[in-house]
């Protein structure tokens, strides 16, 4: 059998040597060609009595794929196929065969529907796994779907949280576990993750999951943005425990950063100071935690070591160090700063085993793990920051681009629903206006950006809206580049504008963010009447707690609150006049009942007349009264904005503008604990220091707060209270980190308001000059020619008509030369044919003026050719002459060539030039 | 009330001294004696006009037409007198009365839009009228739609009088007829206009006298008569030469004849068009080469929908266009027919006997075009006519002011002087928009209204920009002659619509806005070198893509023009040649695009946003509220889009996604 076995496959390997350049040939008029230059590398490498044995391998598991011939596109999927045979660590666990079932149908697989669809993982003549050949991108593909199978039930792929619950509840007290997030689309990291699988799969329980959800609740909370792991601690955990405590494994997934990870994890978690310690926890690239003591404190220190070493397993070595036993100066040798003079014990961190200390304030285990936690969340996006930036300055180094623009118009994605808005046009305008009791409309253009981007918002906005029952308002839109003449009669001259139209009249234009939150409040708080009448102290009390109306709920956190004797009072007038200035983005409510008035009144220590607001979302200042002497309208619309600040607020960038207008230096607490916060906002209540108060968190998404504070003190403890002071450009950093007292926190922003003060950095100075320049139209019409440059003699009225008349005349004439050149060429050329060869060679010196011979380069390659053949004639024929003609024409050619390569420089310097000027791709 | 001047020079001066003022209006000859009567009279008057002039119904304008109008009749007096209802006359009309102006049409004939009776004699018209843009934009169509007079009333539109791409003028002169009746316009009709005078030294004041000899007074002239005197050359035989005005419209006249026209105008060839089918062949004379509209993207040429004789020239059909200057000719009546000669003919000499228009004709049709008729003015105020080809026009400023007198303004085709063969002022599409810049000029010169403007914030500008280019009818009619401009100022710009640019000099006399500093002004232009008789548009390569090459581009497409400050009278005078303003101190132009929407962001916003920086001389660039907020806790101050929009409490925080797909496109790229 094995000898006949031999002799087909010689067959086979003879028929193709012989007949496969003849059927090549012939095919390569198919349009099939592709496909079959697949098959003709598709050598069938079991063929169909092996195969049972093949498959049914008990010491290795098979790959085999069936090729049959209705597939296109294959030629890529086979090499990957071809790469995945050559792995390494395959080689002993392995098999991999094509079947060509063209050639060799009787293998059962064959005739299998769509067999040809899938490459198939046997083990022991079982299907295992099958791969669909689109899959197959790369090798690493196929390569983790094996190893998946060779990995068995040491691996476990789940989907759900209450799987992962079971596995960790089941190994809890006896196996640690790793598990994986994986994303389709990024086989290297799967593979690379399965094969640390199979070099540790006696160790551990390995999961991995491709469940965005379960690695937001491995992560406590954040999504995973690309393929990760984290490690279970359950071995250490107690029998039936739910959730093991875990440690996140940080950058690309990749094998040394795994094996890296897993040392981290099995370094003690306390480590007693020393050198050799020191060096790994660098070299693993672990942030360095050290818990200073001295022998009289060591106990206390190592008991906040130990709860800090578990906290920050696998991310940070803990390093417990007695300066009674190790000298400051030889810690310096080691690159531990330890400058400052510190209480001990005391707690400090050193990002990657590098650079400066960090020393956090306090020896409370609680808020150490809190402040460390912020430090080195701040710590790593900041590093994601950095990288970003670079990567930025280096795709847009001009920095020209237009953030909106291209936002807008590269966003194909998100489509603007318009069900709730109603386009107008010049019909239905004045009748939706007229008809409803509340129109809210945009104007804008087409092309606008900001119009574009605020239109998303003002789609989410309708659909809210819509869905809100007691709101009764039309949105509506008008495309001013379709509708000019509505939009010229409602006077729109920026676009968008978004205008109020209440019973058919004008009311009001949006003044707000263009922002869908901010809007649909507006909207809202635009059905309340400016100002509500209360009629009772429930009614006010109702009011300013934000129960009544029912629109008042979500949409804001302010009431004002006005107290009057009767409706004709003056400063009801006043007040209602405010009431419908800030109609929108306040709520007022008027008593205009002597008595009524005078309890609401005094509940806020106020007598009648009194304005009050009330904040519901300031819990260190509830409510603030007017206390002007004068009242007119425009000092109570500041004092409404400005009192309904809370005094310590979360800085953000929807209040900074708010904020901004009171023109104070700003005082910002960077990553406070709870505790710290109260007791700034607590000062800041005081308002005794003329400051605007405000924290930042470093945990935010938005990275606004690690990227400020990156800038205002590169290095620095944490928590921290920065002064940017806009009107002197200082930024000072409060000395007594932790130590928040009214006294000290007073006189630093006394000291930092002056000239001398003691600053950190300044604000950056910036006039925001045009970032690149316009096209220079004037330069390049000057460089064509004369024509923009002003006359010598002012002209008189009839030189125009003249001017033209010549020009016609000029242009005439040099078409009209143009043509007769052009004639005069074309007899040459013919004349040139008819004469003898021998003339040839001086024509050419002659008639080739140096940008012709460009063009006539191919011509002349020609001749030269013609010429050859002639140079073989005249040496045989042993005549000398007309090598003389020819080296006078080559002359010609390269002197016409230099020409032309120095029009080429030229044209390339104008292009140097000329990008100078042209726009990086992304800017729009 | 009409006095014969003639009959007692002694009684006149009487009644000037003592008449009550109503008697006052005469019918004047011009004689010696009127100027000393006039000044007389009006010497008189001074007293009594002061405390009188509100009797007469005259006190809105007492205070601005100083005193001595007053003593016009209210029946024959008005402050604006407009001469001739033709397009221009009613589209002046409309916007004087929108204004509230005391004023008056007079027409000849017994309705408006007289010309339009007879021509073209062919009933035709030949501009277009599209109806379907597949757009709704109402300024933007009437960029295609060229007969409609510019009014609020929407009915108003020959797109709703006529389906036909080319109207009649029939139903054209019901158009115009209805304009002047729905909109109520003031037209005394039946007052042909004799003669128009002016007295004394002032600069203001006319009187027009009509055929029956009553005299009409005003303060304001507009002449608005178009053009409308054939042109008739002085050569040996012109008697026996039809007119294009009086030729006969019957085909059966010319059933088998030769025919032969002299002019190579669109009347010319119109009428070799309609009669070329029964005759035997038609030849037309002409000066110099035949312009074709669509080579010189001039209307005034040769149309495509006259040019069927080309054709049949071109593929031997008899007919045909020769080169004669007329001038030259001689028509000699040879019986029933007229063979031509030329006299001083230096091409054919010693080779008459190949003449190519030796055989004798049956019939010779004179279309040679109209000029403007100055017989109906003062010898002392004939207004003066333009150089060269535009003699037909009177010359006159850019204001529309004649050159030598002072006050007499021009409206309509009469005022193309201004861009004879350069844009459209001679075609009512384009006039529609000359006689509105009048009006402005006129209410800032008399009453002291500054030309209508909007106030912009800077980064506004732009967005105003674009939205005029793509949809401005004015400036894409008026191309060349009016232009938008913004003269930019500390706190934002103010914008001024379709002014002509060559009052830039005087913008602030002509316009009432002050421009001490920085102005733009925004034009539409052909390329320079694009077109003329004989080029050919249609060659590859006409088209230019590149936004870097937009200087080079042939078609039409705005252009910028920026000056730190206005240009002088003489910097005017000295600009480059072919250029229709001085040379700016930058220079912008906006790539051509083939379907004219300038939005594209890269190639037109982009690079128009960058021009704008550079005249600004700040970043106009948008910015998200997040990025604002970072730029102004890292900086004392903060960009001017961050400074207008965001610090205002007006930032752009859009649907997070686009800020974040913003970050993550630039960090990708």
């Amino acid at each position: 059998m094995a000898g006949l076995a031999v002799t087909t496959a010689l067959l086979a390997f003879l028929f193709s040597a012989q007949f496969s350049p003849t059927r090549s040939e012939r095919l390569s008029l198919d349009p099939l060609d592709a496909l079959d230059s697949v098959e003709l590398r598709m050598s069938n490498s079991i063929p169909a009595h092996a195969f049972a044995s093949f498959v049914g391998s008990s010491r290795k598991i098979s790959v085999v794929y069936f090729f049959k011939r209705d597939l296109s596109h294959l030629g890529n999927a086979l090499r990957h196929f071809d790469a995945a045979k050559r792995e390494k660590k395959l080689k002993q666990t392995a098999q991999f065969a094509k079947v060509n079932c063209t050639k060799d149908p009787a293998i059962p697989y064959c005739s299998v529907d769509k067999s040809h669809h899938y490459v198939y993982i046997v083990s022991q003549g079982l299907v295992k796994d099958a791969v669909p050949i689109i899959e197959i991108t790369e090798a690493d593909a196929l390569v983790y779907r094996i190893f998946q199978v060779l990995l068995g039930k040491s691996l476990k792929r789940i989907k759900t949280e209450k799987k992962l619950v079971d596995l960790q509840r089941r190994s809890a007290g006896h196996k640690d576990i790793i598990v994986s997030y994986q994303m389709d689309g990024k086989p290297f990291e799967h593979r690379i993750f399965l094969e640390f699988a199979m070099d540790h799969q006696k160790q551990y329980l390995f999961i991995v999951t491709t469940k965005v959800k379960l690695s937001r609740v491995l992560s406590g909370g954040k999504p995973a943005s690309m393929p990760t792991a984290w490690y279970l601690h359950c071995a250490e955990e107690k029998e039936g425990s739910e959730t093991c405590r875990n440690t996140a494994y940080r950058g690309l997934l990749r094998s040394y950063g795994l094996s890296n990870f897993m040392r981290a994890i099995k370094l003690p978690t306390v480590i007693t100071f020393s050198d050799q310690q020191l060096s790994t926890c660098r070299t693993l690239g672990l942030h360095v935690i050290y818990v200073f003591t001295n022998t009289g404190k060591k106990s206390e220190a190592a008991e906040v070591a130990a709860s800090l070493g578990k906290a920050f397993r696998g991310t940070s070595g803990v390093m417990l160090t007695n300066l009674d036993k190790i000298s400051k100066s030889s810690l310096q040798a080691l690159g531990v700063n330890l400058t400052r003079e510190v209480e001990l014990p005391a707690v400090a961190i050193q990002a990657n085993g590098h650079g400066d200390l960090h020393f956090m304030s306090g020896f409370v285990p609680e808020n150490l793990l809190e402040y460390l936690q912020t430090y080195v969340t701040y710590y790593e996006a900041l590093q994601v920051h950095k990288t970003q930036q670079s990567k930025l300055r280096r795709t847009d180094k001009h920095g020209q681009g237009d953030v909106v623009a291209i936002a807008v118009n590269q966003d194909k994605v998100n489509t603007i629903e318009l069900k709730h808005i109603s386009t107008l046009t010049d019909k239905t305008f004045a009748t939706v206006v007229d008809e409803e009791r509340f129109v809210v409309v945009m104007f804008h253009l087409t092309w606008d950006v900001r119009s574009k981007a605020f239109m998303h918002s003002y789609s989410e906005a309708s659909m809210i809206l819509a869905d809100d029952v007691h709101c009764n308002v039309t949105l509506a839109q008008v495309l001013c580049d379709d509708w000019t003449d509505v939009c010229r009669l409602n006077d729109i001259a920026a676009y968008p504008t978004v205008r109020v139209f209440a019973g058919g009249a004008f009311l009001k234009d949006y003044r707000g963010m263009l922002d869908t939150a901010e809007f649909v409040h507006f909207v809202k708080l635009l059905q309340i009447e400016a100002p509500i009448e209360i009629k009772s102290a429930d009614d006010a009390a109702g009011f300013h707690t934000g129960t009544s109306p029912e629109l008042l709920k979500d949409s804001t956190h302010t009431s004002v609150l006005g107290g009057f004797t009767s409706r004709d009072q003056e400063d009801f007038r006043i007040f209602e006049q405010a009431a419908r200035y800030l109609h929108g983005y306040f709520t007022l409510g008027a008593v205009t009942d002597k008595n009524v008035a005078a309890k609401v009144c005094s509940q806020f220590d106020a007598a009648v007349p009194c304005v009050v607001v009330v904040k519901r979302n300031d819990e260190h200042q509830q409510h603030k009264v007017f206390q002007e002497d004068a009242m007119d309208a425009e000092i109570l619309i500041n004092f409404i904005q400005v009192a309904s600040l809370p005094v310590f607020p979360k800085l953000t960038v929807r209040n900074f503008p708010a904020l901004s207008r009171m023109s104070k230096p700003f005082v910002i607490l960077f990553g406070g604990s709870a505790s710290d916060l109260r007791s700034v906002g607590k000062i800041a209540a005081l308002e005794q220091i003329n400051a605007v108060f405000s924290w930042m968190d470093l945990n935010d998404p938005d990275r606004f707060a690690v990227e400020l504070l990156d800038f205002y003190a590169a290095s620095t403890d944490i928590p921290v209270l920065v002064m940017v002071d806009h009107a002197t450009g200082n930024i000072c950093l409060y000395p007594h980190s932790g130590n928040f007292g009214m006294e000290e926190i007073k006189a630093w922003v006394e000291e930092c308001k002056g000239d001398n003060a003691v600053k950190t950095s300044k604000l950056l100075e910036e006039k925001w000059k045009p970032v690149s320049p316009a096209l220079d139209f004037l330069r390049r019409l000057d460089a064509v020619g004369d024509s923009a440059k002003q006359l010598e003699h002012p002209r008189a009225p009839s030189d125009e008509y003249e001017e033209d008349e010549r020009e016609i005349l000029a242009y005439r004439t040099r078409i009209a030369q143009q043509e007769r050149d052009d004639d005069k060429q074309k007899k040459k050329e013919v004349k040139q044919k008819k004469e003898g060869k021998e003339q040839k060679g001086h024509h050419e010196k002659e008639g080739n003026v140096a940008e012709k011979q460009g063009k006539d380069e191919v011509k002349e390659k020609k001749k030269k050719e013609k010429q050859k053949k002639k140079e073989v004639k005249q040496k045989k024929e042993g005549k000398v002459q007309k090598d003389h003609n020819e080296k006078e024409g080559n002359d010609a050619e390269k002197q016409g060539k230099d020409e032309v390569k120095e029009k080429q420089k030229k044209e390339k310097h104008t292009n140097i030039e000329d990008e100078t000027n042209e726009m990086p791709r992304d800017e729009l | 009330m009409v006095y014969d001047v003639t009959k007692s020079v002694f009684a006149r001066r009487h009644y000037c001294l003592c008449c009550p003022l109503s008697y006052l209006s005469f019918r004047m000859d011009i004689t010696l004696s009127r100027y000393l009567l006039i000044i007389t009279c009006s010497a008189g008057l001074v007293a009594l006009s002061l405390g009188q002039s509100s009797m007469m119904g005259q006190k809105r304008h007492s205070a601005e037409s100083g005193d001595d109008t007053a003593v016009f009749s209210s029946g024959k007096y008005h402050d604006y007198i407009v001469v001739g209802a033709g397009p221009s006359g009613l589209q002046l009309g409309y916007f004087l009365q929108r204004a509230g102006r005391d004023y008056l049409i007079l027409e000849k004939g017994d309705s408006a839009g007289t010309f339009y009776k007879t021509y073209p004699r062919h009933r035709k018209l030949i501009s277009i009228n599209k109806r379907y843009t597949g757009k709704t934009n109402k300024e933007y169509n009437m960029r295609h739609d060229w007969n409609s007079l510019l009014s609020d009333d929407e009915s108003l539109r020959m797109t709703r009088y006529s389906e036909a791409f080319f109207p009649s003028a029939d139903i054209y002169v019901q158009y115009l007829n209805d304009f002047a009746r729905k909109l109520r316009l003031k037209i005394q009709h039946g007052v042909n206009v004799q003669r128009i005078w002016k007295t004394g030294n002032k600069k203001e004041s006319f009187y027009i006298r009509d055929q029956h000899g009553n005299v009409f007074t005003c303060r304001y002239l507009v002449v608005a008569t178009g053009i409308w005197v054939p042109n008739e050359p002085d050569f040996v035989g012109k008697e026996h030469v039809t007119g294009y005005e009086n030729m006969t419209l019957n085909l059966n006249f010319y059933r088998g004849k030769t025919v032969l026209i002299l002019g190579k105008g669109n009347s010319a060839f119109e009428t070799a068009d309609y009669i070329q089918p029964v005759t035997n062949f038609v030849h037309l004379f002409s000066r110099s080469r035949v312009k074709l509209a669509w080579e010189t993207h001039y209307v005034g040429d040769l149309r495509a929908i006259n040019n069927g004789l080309i054709d049949t020239y071109q593929l031997k059909a008899l007919d045909g266009v020769l080169y004669t200057d007329i001038n030259n000719m001689q028509v000699i009546k040879q019986g029933d027919r007229f063979s031509v000669r030329l006299v001083n003919d230096t091409e054919h000499r010693g080779l008459h006997d190949n003449f190519a228009a030796r055989s004798p004709y049956d019939v010779i049709i004179r279309a040679l075009g109209f000029h403007f008729d100055a017989s109906i003015f003062h010898r002392n105020i004939i207004p003066k006519l333009g150089e060269g080809e535009k003699k037909k026009y009177p010359a006159i400023k850019p204001n529309y002011e004649s050159m030598n007198v002072e006050g007499l303004f021009f409206a309509g085709t009469n005022t193309h002087s201004l861009d004879f063969r350069k844009s459209a002022g001679g075609f009512i599409h384009g006039f529609r928009y000359t006689t509105r810049a009048l009006h402005h000029l006129l209410e800032w010169r008399n009453h002291k209204i500054p030309w209508p403007s909007t106030a912009l914030r800077t980064t506004q500008v732009m967005n105003t920009l674009l939205k005029r280019m793509n949809e401005a009818s004015g400036l894409y009619q008026m191309y060349s002659v009016l232009g938008d401009i913004i003269i930019v100022n500390d706190t934002g710009a103010v914008y001024l619509e379709e002014v002509p640019v060559q009052l830039l000099p005087q913008l602030e006399t002509a316009t009432g806005h002050l421009a001490p500093n920085k102005v733009i002004v925004m034009v539409m232009e052909f390329g320079k070198n694009f077109s003329g008789p004989g080029t050919d548009p249609l060659r590859r390569g006409t088209a230019t893509t590149v936004p870097k090459n937009a200087h080079l581009a042939g078609f039409l497409h705005p252009v910028l023009y920026y000056y730190s400050h206005l240009p002088t009278d003489d910097d005017m005078l000295r600009r480059p040649s072919k250029w229709i303003l001085p040379r700016p101190t930058r220079l912008h132009h906006v790539i051509e695009d083939f379907l004219f929407d300038f939005s594209s962001p890269v190639s037109h916003v982009l690079h128009l946003r960058r021009f704008l920086d550079t005249v600004f001389g700040y970043d106009t660039r948008n910015y998200f509220a997040g990025s604002c907020f970072k730029m102004a806790m890292t900086h004392t101050s903060v960009p001017k889009t961050c400074q207008d929009q965001y610090l205002r409490g007006e930032g752009l925080t859009h649907a997070s996604h686009c800020e974040a797909s913003a970050v993550t496109q630039s960090t990708t790229k």
